[in-house]
């Protein structure tokens, strides 16, 4: 069925996405030089970041699409699964590292 | 003022990013609800997923406006040197970030949405799809919340 390599597809791809935010923030904090270069893309570290994630997002929901050409039931649960807890954990990890910094924790 | 001047001057572009992240909020609430009810409304369920999609991406847009143009250079000294600066460092920072986590997951249970009653029970994914319909909820509250914590502390940043 298309439309359930649809959902797994960007059940993948919402998961990607949440690990690649997290690691793309705390990295960018972490190197000045990253951060500047996320800069000069745009303009703004931030705008960067939300063009990357969404054009990896687009990417990865093309790619996982065209390759799975079938897809069980348990596999889409799990995808989505995976796709909230992700970015459950994602939000939990960005939000105690900044804490942890601010606090000068290292 | 022109009406893009008006769209875009700074209590304006605050409210287009406050009202349709509510709108996406709503939706998904909504949403949630019409996938609870056990009468699967194809149309109601398309609609709202739809509508708060699009809440999601115009609140980002406006948000992302304001949060470039003129909250760095505005907004961040003022509650960086004020009462809360934890506010900028923990709450700012953490919130533009998981924003970035809500559209795609917004954009996954549209995908659902468009399953007809018979597909979306085959596929047994009833409580997968609670869980992320109601996580883009609670994340877009979670947010809100932090947007209340980061203006709550540059008023009182400005008025110390």
């Amino acid at each position: 069925m298309k439309k359930s390599r649809v959902i797994y597809a960007s059940s993948i791809a919402a998961f990607i996405n949440a690990v690649f935010v997290t690691a793309i923030t705390i990295s960018a904090e972490l190197s000045v030089a990253f951060k500047s270069w996320l800069q000069e893309i745009s303009g703004h570290h931030w705008v960067s970041k939300s063009i990357l994630a969404m054009a990896l997002y687009t990417i990865i929901l093309l790619l996982v699409y065209t390759i799975s050409q079938d897809v069980s039931s348990k596999k889409v649960r799990n995808a989505v699964y995976f796709a909230t807890w992700s970015a459950f954990a994602g939000a939990i990890v960005i939000f105690a590292f900044f804490a942890g910094h601010h606090l000068k924790l290292y | 003022m022109d009406v893009f001047g008006f769209l875009l001057s700074k209590p304006v572009l605050i409210g287009l990013h406050l009202g349709f992240a509510i709108v996406g909020i709503d939706a998904f609430l909504w949403l949630f609800g019409e996938l609870k009810n056990r009468t699967w409304n194809t149309r109601h369920i398309r609609i709202t997923a739809v509508i708060g999609v699009v809440g999601f991406v115009l609140s980002w847009i406006f948000g992302g406006y304001y949060y470039v143009a003129y909250y760095g250079s505005l907004v961040k000294p003022v509650i960086k040197s004020g009462l809360a600066p934890w506010a900028h460092n923990i709450i700012m920072e953490t919130k533009e970030h998981i924003f970035l986590f809500i559209v795609p997951l917004a954009i996954t249970a549209i995908t659902i949405a468009f399953l007809n009653q018979d597909e979306f029970q085959k596929l047994n994914i009833r409580r997968s799809t609670f869980l992320l319909v109601g996580f883009v909820a609670v994340l877009g509250l979670t947010v809100g919340l932090m947007g209340f914590i980061i203006s709550s502390a540059a008023r009182w940043g400005a008025l110390q």
